[in-house]
Formats: structure tokens, C-alpha cells, sequence
């Protein structure tokens, strides 16, 4: 890692680091409509040089757009946008030697037959970079992603991980002063994810580097200096994100120790709260302007018992009450399936040492787990972490080449056709036919599972009327908006009321409102119809909503357990973590870097995690003092990101 | 100015060479596809299976019978027992032609009387059917002729007015008249038109369906040094594979050449830039592979095959058809490539051709540089 430019280090130097405000990203009123649809309604912001500003939203928000026109490549159809100065809409070309973009998907700029060092050459000749600038930045890129003993590689054989660090390492070669990165933290692990924060961070720090990302992941906000909220191609929240959620209106609170579906039953529809959650065994709600009434209304539906405590709102909280205030009238169903048979659940899921293999690629390595009926299990991980063909295994889908597996009772291997009737699969993307209407898709279904056309219309009848679905019955399945068919897929799944449902990453580039919706829908599932529900997800944050977790990393499951007892086993084995938050954050990283090491700059904070926090947290004051910085410092349990990282770690 | 072209020369050459399916594409398909067209499509007509009926059996039939043997233009298969066995080999495809002696073929012939020979050809080939009544028409006018001198002499006229017109035959360029001659060269003409094409009209839509033309369109590369990073490799590639094939047709299929090699690569060479050029443009257009290739093999191979005089002379095409087989490049390529085989013509004569497909190509890569937008929409 670098040094950070003397210029930084003294606190007297003439133009501290952030009195520069130049502003090098302005974006007024842009628009970009393809044919009907109108991608960006008149979006603007400001980013300021030296900062990370981050986009965050659903797929189809418009982040892309936004960022493919400030990199020249798309034309908009009204407004402003001008980089360094430079109008990018009239002058699209002038703009490219000044910037580094990183289109979307997992390494998607790579040349999968080129190796590691052929890519990066690549991009030093298309960008002409000097050869003394260039050698001292791959020397610096390299050590820094720690892909140096790979240089041989194809790029084609490197991990996602890897191929994210790599593809980061192609757009920041001609060492460009802006950044624009798309999604750029998608399905990596999260280790990997780290490094790439760490990275970027390093960059503003040093180089005072311009950064404008998108993210689908609310949890990355916090790494951000600015963040904006975008949906349906408008920003709908932008600000810190200290100030985002401290800028909510009401209150969130959780309320535990009595059965959740009772109260999750007796707030909906209660005008006081703005939002109902379910979360495992408690109700999250996010209560209005006054917050009053709560108890009574807990009192008057029998659950006087229950505990309330209030909880600090996320951001993923001000992003549906933003939501809801801009639409108040949500596409919200009642997600009470109501009148579904129970089905026979005394059976679940058992894996024993399973294994799939392509050739010499082990893609699901000697797996073990159990699931109770009922339960929500959740299989966390990046992308090629496995899910997916350990999903496909337990269906039938995919046979293993090792190991044994068992769902209701019956073996994946030996016993598939009975299997299929007592499974439902939701697959990534949904394997819905966008160009039937709604009520099409559920009969083709129905069909394909073999219940009778009576039976056909009954089944489908109620869901789509549980599912909120009744309304969009004779609409083009390609029509509804992703929410809406991430719901028609569930209900697919479930015509033929099977015991156990396997859903491989359904909330994927979902809205928030949608995601919550969702699985509200899937607790009820498992909690009134004893249904057992194995999701996979990418997600971090949604590890909450799970009974108990699978942590997946290239194709081995590295740990297993609820939410609670795997963060408490990793914070035994590291600590928590300590937060430092700082106006000047730069000087205030670069004093504490000094005594703490593993110290990270995330947007103004600086975090490490700590054995001893106590002592940690007195010295950093001290610190901090003495340099007559002003600050805050706190301890904070860990994420489940810092979670995952942590039992990957201990596995190495 | 030429190092960024440079830079994607270099990676289109790596890519290449690292792709077994875009190897053998460029390389070993075009190999295969000369050998199956330059040992299957024969247009000789030759060693034509022929069957006979004989009711007759005598000296005279057996007379008739000889000359088709000893023609090289028929393979004796048999003789048929019946009219039903002679059928069923002509609709087997053993044979191709059937001669039906009749009883008194002998009787009526020495008696100086006319006689009928049935003739059945199978017809399902019109141009090889025309063929086989030609030669059946010859064998049986040199019998004629035989039959008519004897005659003649028998009445004392004979002499040298059995014959009174001779031909004194000499054919040039091709003297033996092998198809070969024709075809061998007219494949170097077609590969030359659609591998290079195919190739060209992958090499940008195939980097937008992975989403590393981003790469190119936010880099400050300009369009024309995209354009000619992506074509040159390829025009290289192409006129490898006209060494090979110009090779193989000198060794292998042993094709008459008298021109000179370097006025036949000078237009090879123009002819490759050519048709890689049109294989960009549509790449350059398309969005995906699938269409880019479809298009550009219905827009090269088609024409080519079709018009450009590789089956039958331009000059004897309809008016329209002369129009097409002037719009394609094709045309004033197989014009040179058969005049230097052949004919040995060099550059006095051919640069009028050489002239239409320099602008041809300037034509296509400046259509690709105008298409290529370094923007999505």
C-alpha cells in the first residue's frame, strides 16, 4: 500500500485535503428516454472532487443510464451533464482520456482468453499510458489486489473475486482522476468486496480520486461520503448517509417476545406505522410522524406482552418511506395467502457430504446441512460461491457426482419423480414466459405439474388473490414491473402446494419495497403452512430474515448457524468492531493508521475490529484529541458482511 | 497515430489464437471446404454408366455396343436380361442411360434398311441428361458414318468424300478442358469471400455481446484506428488462407497456372481487405452475432456463388443479373483470378478490376467508420 502524499499529512498545509470543493461531476435535469419508457426523469447532483458518491437503487432505477451517459457512451434526451468541466453531451469524446468506467457484471471488461498480465497490457496500450506511470501503478494495482502471483492466468479461470479486482485494475491503469464504476460490488465475496472498498478508499486518499458508483446493496451506502436513492429513474433521497436516516420522519422499532404473524396481523393496515416487517421471530415497524398509539394497539389485540425497543433506522427504512410517501398508494398486497391447505410437513432437508464437479471445477465441495420443517434456511454467498448448482442438486436437476441428499424424504438421486411433486423451484431470473399474459403463465404451470384444469383454476385462483396478484390477471407477464413477477414466480412454484420451496436468489435487483414484501410472504409460508424455505441470496442484509444461515464461498459451506450465533462466534474470534467518525476523516485515517493497522476507511468513517475494544476506543480519543481532531467514537456488534469475512478467514 | 490500432491488432491476434472455434473457422474449414468442392463439384461429365438391352445378339449389335466401350465418356455395367432389370438399374442410379437393341437391328441394318435404338436417360440432372444424349448421339453418328461408308463403298463411290469437313480442334487456356481448372481457382474466390467476411462480422458484435466494447467506446481511441485494430488481423488471416489454398491448388489439385503469382496476391490481397471490410460493417451494426453472421452470409455468399461467374459466365447472365454480379466484388476478382491462372494476364490488364475493389473497399470501411458511433444509443 502507498503512502499518503505528504501534502496530507500535515494538518498546516494550505489546502487541506477538504477545503478543495471543486465540483467534478454536475448533473442538472437529465432525461434519457428509450422509446416508451423513460429510463432517467430529470435527475440531478453534484460530486464534488475527491469523494465517493454512490447511486443506490433496484435494477431498472436508471443508475446505469446515469453513469453510461456522464462516460459518453449513451446520449440523453434532455438536460445537463458535465464532467471535469467538459459538457459530456456535446463533447462525449473529450471526457474519455479523463475517466475509468467499469461497465456492469463481474469482470465483464475482461478478455477471457487473455491472462492476466495480456488484460492490463491491453488496456495501458488502447489508453497510450507513459511507461514509468504505467509500471509504478501495476506494481502498486497489483499489490494492492493481491493478483500479482496470477499474472499467467487466463482471465477466463480467475474467480469473480479475482475478476472484479482485475477488471478494477484495467479501468484504473491510465491512473484516471474520475471514476464511474456500475455496480461494481455485485455477487463478489465479501472479502473481495473489502479489498475493493480498501482500494478505492485509497485512491481518493491519495490521489484524491472522484468516485461515482451504483450499488444494489443498501448496507454500502455507509461507505459512501454522498449517497442518492434512486427509483423508477428518479432520485428520490440524497445526502450523507448520516444525515439520510437521521432525517426520517418517525421512529423504527422492534417488537419481539410475542408470536410475530399476530403482530404483524394487528399493525397492517394501521395507519400509524408506515411499514410492517416481518424479521424472523420479530416485527419491525417504522412508525409515523407521532409513533403514538403503538402500545394501545398492541394492548388491543390481546399482545400487551410484547417488547419494544427502539432500533437505528437503515437506509434500506428511508428508502421505502420515501417510497410510500412518493406513491402512497404501493402495489402492496395483503400477503396473507389466505384459505391454502396446510400441507404435510414433517419433512425437510438433509445433506450429506454432497458434491458436483464439471471436469477439474469443483462446484459444490463435500456440503453438509440440515433443514428442519418450517424453518427458513438461507445459503449466503457471492456469486459462483455454488448456490446455485447445490439448489439444482437438491431439485433433481443436477446430479452429484458425490455424497447423498435427501428432501421430504426422498432421495435426489434415486427418487426424482417423487421428489418433483413435493418441491416447488423459483430459479434465478424467474423462468416465467414474458410474452404470456399472467393467468397463462400459472395455467401453463399447473399444467406442467399435472393438476386437473378444476383444480388449475382453484389453486391459481387463490394465489394470484393471495399474492396481489388478481388484479394483473390478464396482463403480458414481460409487462408487470420485476416485483410483480418475482411474486407470479412464487405463486408458480407453489401450485401444487409442495412442503418444501427452494428459491435461488428471488429478491435479485428487487426494490426494497418489493423485498420486504416478499418475504413477508415467505415467513407467513413457513409459519402458518409449516412450508420449509431454502433461499439463496447475495444480499447480506437479508441473512437477517433467516432461521438459520449457510455461509457459502467457492463451493464449500464455511459455516452454519442463525444469525445471532454466528455473529457472536465470529466477534469471540475477532472482536467487534470500532467506529471512528470524523469531519476531517483523511487526517483523522491517517493518524490512527499509525497505531491501528487494520484500521479502514469507509466514506468519513475509519473502522477496525478490535480484541480489546475498550481500549482501543480510549487511545483513539486520546489520539484524536491531541491532534485536535473532532470526533465521535463508538463499538458496533459486527455485520454480517464482517461476519462472512471473518469465518472465510478463520477457514484459511 | 497507429498504436492504439496496434494495441487491438495485438489482442485480436492473442484472442485468435487462443479460440480453437475461430481457429478452425479461419483455418481449417476453409481447407475441408476446397477439398470437398474441388474433388466433388466435377462438371465433367465422364465414365457415364451405361446399360444395354441386346435382343439382337449378333455381330452388328456388338459392333454398336463397342463404341460406347471404348469411349471414356461410358462404363459398361451390363447387359440386361429384360426391359424390368434395365429399369430398376436406372432407377437405382446404376445406371444413367439405357440402349435398347431391338431383335432385327442386324437383319434391318443388312438389309439397308433404318433401324431404331431405344435411348432412355435418366433425367433428373438436366444438364448432365444433356450431356449423355450428346455423346449417345456422337457413338451412334460414328456408327453411322461407318455403316455409310461401307455403303458407300459397296456401290464403288467410297474414297476420300466419307468425310468432307474435318475440324482441326485446338482449345486454349484450358486445353484438356478440366473442370478443375475452373473450379479450383473460382474457390479461392468464394472462401476468400465468406471466411474473411464471417470473421470480420464478428470481431465488434462479438465483443458487444460480452460487454467489453465498453472497453473501445469509452477509450480515447479513435473510429478509424477501432476499425483497423479489428480488421487487420483478420485481412492477415485471409490471405494466409490464400497462400494455402493457392498452394494446394498448384500441388494438390494441380491446376494449370501460367500467370505470375505476385499480380495473383496483389488482388487477393485488396480482395481479403475487401471482404474482412464487409464483415465489419455489419459488425459494426449488428448486435449480435447471430444476425451479423446471417446477414453477411446471405449478402456475400449468395451473390458470390450465384453471380460472380463462378458457375457460368457473367457475359451470358440476363441484364439484370450482369447489374448484380457488378454491385459484388466477387466479379472482378474471379475475372482476375481465371485470367492469371489461365491465361497468365498481368496488372495492364487487370486494373480496371483492381481499381473496382479498391473503391469497394474504401466504400465498406468508411460505411463501418460512419456506423461505429463509440456509443450505445
Amino acid at each position: 500500500m502507498s503512502a499518503i502524499p505528504a501534502a496530507y499529512a500535515s494538518r498546516d498545509a494550505e489546502k487541506p485535503f477538504m477545503l478543495n470543493d471543486r465540483i467534478v461531476i454536475r448533473v442538472e435535469a437529465l432525461q434519457r428516454r428509450y422509446r416508451r419508457v423513460q429510463a432517467v426523469k430529470g435527475v440531478s447532483f453534484e460530486v464534488r472532487k475527491g469523494r465517493v458518491f454512490g447511486l443506490i437503487g433496484p435494477d431498472g432505477a436508471g443508475k446505469t443510464s446515469v453513469l453510461q451517459i456522464l462516460a459518453g457512451v449513451l446520449s440523453a434526451s434532455a438536460g445537463k451533464a458535465e464532467v471535469a468541466g467538459i459538457d459530456v453531451l456535446r463533447h462525449p469524446e473529450a471526457v474519455k482520456p479523463l475517466i475509468g468506467y467499469m461497465p456492469q457484471g463481474l469482470g465483464l471488461n475482461l478478455y477471457d482468453t487473455l491472462t492476466v498480465a495480456e488484460n492490463i497490457e491491453f488496456f495501458r496500450d488502447l489508453r497510450q499510458v507513459p511507461e514509468h506511470a504505467y509500471r509504478e501503478n501495476r506494481e502498486r494495482l497489483l499489490a494492492m489486489t493481491r493478483l500479482a502471483p496470477f499474472l499467467d492466468r487466463p482471465a477466463g479461470k480467475l474467480s469473480g473475486g479475482m475478476r472484479q479486482k482485475l477488471a478494477l485494475i484495467c479501468t484504473l491503469i491510465h491512473l484516471p482522476d474520475i471514476l464511474l464504476l456500475d455496480e461494481p460490488t455485485t455477487g463478489v465475496d465479501p472479502l473481495s468486496r473489502r479489498d475493493f472498498w480498501t482500494i478505492i478508499h485509497e485512491l481518493v486518499a491519495s490521489r484524491e480520486v472522484t468516485v461515482l458508483l451504483t450499488t444494489a446493496y443498501m448496507d454500502e451506502a455507509e461507505r459512501c461520503h454522498r449517497v442518492a436513492l434512486m427509483h423508477e429513474g428518479a432520485i428520490i433521497a440524497e445526502g450523507a448517509p448520516e444525515t439520510l436516516t437521521a432525517g426520517l420522519p418517525g421512529r423504527l422499532v422492534a417488537v419481539q417476545g410475542v408470536p410475530p404473524r399476530a403482530v404483524f396481523a394487528a399493525l397492517r393496515g394501521w395507519t400509524g406505522a408506515e411499514s410492517v416487517t416481518l424479521f424472523g421471530s420479530e416485527v419491525h415497524v417504522l412508525l409515523g410522524d407521532s409513533g403514538e398509539g403503538l402500545s394501545e394497539r398492541l394492548r388491543a389485540a390481546g399482545l400487551g406482552a410484547a417488547g419494544v425497543r427502539e432500533i437505528p433506522p437503515g437506509l434500506e427504512d428511508v428508502f421505502v418511506h420515501r417510497m410510500v410517501a412518493a406513491d402512497p398508494e404501493p402495489p402492496a398486497p395483503d400477503p396473507v395467502p389466505a384459505g391454502l391447505e396446510k400441507p404435510d410437513a414433517d419433512e425437510a432437508v438433509e445433506v450429506v457430504d454432497l458434491s458436483c464437479r464439471f471436469g477439474d471445477f469443483v462446484a459444490v465441495d463435500a456440503v453438509r446441512f440440515s433443514v428442519r420443517a418450517g424453518e427458513i434456511f438461507g445459503l449466503l454467498g457471492p456469486n459462483g460461491a455454488g448456490k446455485t448448482t447445490l439448489i439444482r442438486m437438491l431439485c433433481g436437476l443436477q446430479p452429484p457426482s458425490g455424497g447423498m441428499a435427501r428432501v421430504g424424504g426422498f432421495d435426489v438421486r434415486r427418487e426424482r419423480e417423487a421428489l418433483r411433486s413435493r418441491i416447488g423451484y423459483m430459479s434465478q431470473r424467474f423462468s416465467l414466459y414474458r410474452d404470456l399474459r399472467v393467468r397463462d403463465n400459472v395455467e401453463l404451470y399447473g399444467g406442467l405439474y399435472g393438476l386437473s384444469p378444476a383444480e388449475r383454476a382453484r389453486r391459481g385462483g387463490q394465489l394470484l388473490e393471495g399474492l396481489g396478484l388478481a388484479p394483473y390477471r390478464d396482463r403480458l407477464t414481460g409487462s408487470l414491473p420485476l416485483g410483480l413477477r418475482q411474486r407470479l414466480a412464487l405463486a408458480c412454484a407453489q401450485l401444487h402446494a409442495p412442503p418444501v420451496l427452494f428459491l435461488d436468489e428471488p429478491t435479485s435487483g428487487v426494490d426494497p419495497v418489493a423485498r420486504r414484501q416478499f418475504w413477508d410472504i415467505v415467513h407467513l409460508l413457513a409459519q402458518d403452512q409449516g412450508v420449509t424455505v431454502l433461499v439463496s441470496t447475495h444480499y447480506m442484509d437479508e441473512a437477517e430474515h433467516c432461521d438459520r444461515l449457510g455461509l457459502m464461498q467457492d463451493g464449500r459451506l464455511v459455516a452454519v448457524g442463525d444469525p445471532a450465533s454466528l455473529k457472536a462466534e465470529a466477534e469471540a474470534r475477532h472482536g467487534p468492531t470500532v467506529v471512528v467518525r470524523a469531519g476531517a476523516f483523511a487526517e483523522a485515517f491517517q493518524l490512527l493508521r499509525e497505531t491501528f493497522p487494520r484500521a479502514m476507511l469507509y466514506g468519513r468513517r475509519i473502522q477496525w475490529q478490535s480484541a480489546d475494544p475498550e481500549a482501543d476506543l480510549e487511545q483513539a480519543r486520546r489520539l484524536l484529541a491531541a491532534a485536535g481532531i473532532e470526533a465521535q467514537a463508538w463499538q458496533q456488534g459486527l455485520t454480517m458482511e464482517e461476519t462472512f469475512v471473518s469465518f472465510m478467514e478463520a477457514q484459511a | 497515430m497507429l498504436e492504439r490500432s496496434r494495441a487491438i491488432v495485438r489482442k485480436e491476434t492473442r484472442e485468435l489464437l487462443r479460440d480453437p472455434v475461430y481457429l478452425g473457422m479461419a483455418f481449417i474449414v476453409p481447407v475441408v471446404l476446397l477439398l470437398l468442392f474441388g474433388y466433388g463439384l466435377s462438371l465433367d461429365v465422364k465414365h457415364l454408366p451405361v446399360v444395354f438391352i441386346d435382343h439382337d445378339r449378333s455381330p452388328y449389335s456388338r459392333d454398336y455396343i463397342d463404341g460406347f466401350i471404348h469411349s471414356e465418356y461410358f462404363d459398361f455395367i451390363g447387359l440386361a436380361e429384360d426391359a424390368a432389370q434395365a429399369d430398376h438399374w436406372l432407377r437405382s442410379g446404376r445406371a444413367r442411360v439405357i440402349v435398347d437393341i431391338p431383335p432385327d437391328f442386324a437383319r434391318k441394318l443388312a438389309g439397308d434398311r433404318p433401324v431404331a435404338v431405344g435411348v432412355t436417360v435418366d433425367g433428373s440432372f438436366p444438364t448432365r441428361a444433356n450431356v449423355i444424349i450428346a455423346y449417345v448421339t456422337a457413338v451412334s453418328a460414328q456408327y453411322n458414318q461407318r455403316l455409310l461408308s461401307e455403303y458407300a463403298d459397296r456401290l464403288g463411290a467410297g474414297g476420300g468424300l466419307a468425310q468432307p469437313l474435318t475440324m482441326d480442334l485446338s482449345v486454349w487456356y484450358n486445353p484438356s478442358l478440366e473442370s478443375n481448372n475452373m473450379v479450383v481457382p473460382g474457390m479461392i474466390v468464394l472462401i476468400l469471400m465468406l471466411f474473411p467476411a464471417i470473421l470480420g462480422a464478428l470481431v465488434v458484435v462479438r465483443e458487444k455481446e460480452a460487454g467489453t466494447i465498453f472497453n473501445l467506446y469509452v477509450s480515447p481511441a479513435a473510429r478509424w484506428e477501432i476499425v483497423l485494430g479489428k480488421a487487420l488481423p483478420y485481412i492477415a488471416v485471409a490471405f494466409l488462407d490464400y497462400l494455402i489454398i493457392y498452394a494446394m491448388s498448384i500441388w494438390l489439385f494441380q491446376v494449370r497456372f501460367v500467370g505470375s503469382f505476385w499480380v495473383l496476391s496483389a488482388g487477393a490481397l485488396l480482395y481479403s481487405a475487401c471482404t474482412i471490410g464487409i464483415g465489419v460493417m455489419f459488425s459494426v451494426l449488428m448486435r449480435t452475432q447471430l444476425a451479423a453472421m446471417l446477414i453477411t452470409f446471405l449478402t456475400t455468399m449468395t451473390p458470390a456463388f450465384n453471380y460472380s461467374g463462378f458457375i457460368s459466365p457473367v457475359a451470358s447472365m440476363d441484364a439484370v443479373g450482369q447489374f448484380i454480379a457488378h454491385l459484388i466484388p466477387a466479379t472482378y476478382f474471379m475475372g482476375m483470378v481465371r485470367g492469371v491462372y489461365l491465361k497468365g494476364l498481368g496488372f495492364d490488364f487487370f486494373w480496371p478490376d483492381l481499381l473496382a475493389l479498391a473503391v469497394y473497399t474504401v466504400v465498406v470501411y468508411g460505411l463501418a467508420w460512419l456506423f461505429l458511433r463509440k456509443r450505445i444509443g
